[in-house]
């Protein structure tokens, strides 16, 4: 379900084999990545390449790692975010709250900054 | 008392409107006087505005004021239900979101009205506003927005005090009201 590698500090995630994050994903997802940060100072970069829908139980997953992240001195961020995607992020006035970037490279930089 | 408790609630620049909702009849009398005398407790004491729910409750003998009369909800969450078709999960982180997002406002906003920090503090009414807009509390959406604009160039410093205690204080109700409110 999600594929996993390292950059620099940062783990990078991505979603295997499928273009969407819905409700039929959407737990073993937050599963998988709630489990990521169960260590402390956990840099996680989710990788929306490829990615063209995201339901409101995907956002719920991206809403539960935020907090995962910021309880546990983590730190959660998204890029590659396609343009539909970008337009239910803002019609959520979610991309206020998690930082996102355009580009896979800028996003782990930014881990640095 | 049950009529005081609700009318109370939204005097705030609402009387016109309080007179089309569901609720009108039980306003005792529709005496305008007793609706004068509240607002004038509302402005003139601000500090009184804050009105527990369990104490309305209590008074009023209802569980829930939001069944009471739901057309004075502070919050309203019919955006979230479209946009999420209902997903009351997700509805929920978004409310806890939302709480966190007040309480990080609390502790900002006030301190960079201290520090006279008005550049930050535009940059966090524009924030802030966001996270009203999506609760649909669009008339605190209005007031960030006017905030966002005067902080950004310095005008009317004195009104910014007011105008983020006003923010927070709706804010923390509308989450009060939001804790009672099945979803």
């Amino acid at each position: 379900m999600l594929e996993t590698r390292k950059i620099d500090q940062v783990t990078v995630v991505s979603l295997k084999d499928t273009d969407r994050l819905n409700a039929i994903i959407a737990e073993p997802v937050k599963e998988s990545l709630l489990a990521l940060f169960q260590k402390p100072h956990v840099k996680l970069a989710f990788d929306l390449k490829d990615i063209t829908f995201i339901d409101s139980s995907g956002f719920g997953v991206f809403l539960s790692a935020l907090k995962a992240a910021s309880n546990n001195q983590g730190a959660f961020k998204i890029c590659r975010v396609n343009k539909e995607v970008m337009e239910l992020f803002k019609l959520l006035q979610l991309h206020h709250v998690f930082e996102i970037y355009d580009e896979l490279d800028d996003c782990i930089q930014s881990f640095n900054q | 008392m049950p009529s005081f408790s609700a009318l109370s609630r939204c005097l705030f620049s609402e009387k016109e409107s309080w007179a089309e909702t569901d609720c009108s009849e039980k306003i005792p009398n529709k005496n305008m006087t007793i609706v004068f005398f509240i607002e004038s407790i509302w402005y003139e004491f601000p500090e009184k505005r804050f009105i527990s729910k369990n104490k309305i409750n209590k008074f009023s003998g209802h569980k829930k004021f939001s069944t009471y009369c739901p057309a004075i909800m502070i919050a309203d969450l019919n955006y979230l239900k479209t946009m999420s078709g209902g997903d009351s999960k997700f509805i929920r982180e978004m409310i806890e979101l939302f709480r966190e997002q007040i309480e990080e406002y609390n502790v900002v906003m006030p301190d960079l009205v201290r520090r006279k920090e008005y550049d930050g503090l535009s940059k966090s009414a524009h924030k802030a506003k966001s996270s009203v807009a999506v609760m649909g509390m669009s008339e605190m959406a209005d007031l960030l927005k006017d905030l966002e604009t005067l902080a950004r160039e310095g005008k009317e410093a004195e009104r910014y005090e007011a105008m983020v205690s006003e923010f927070l204080q709706q804010s923390r109700m509308a989450l009060e009201e939001l804790d009672n409110t099945p979803i």
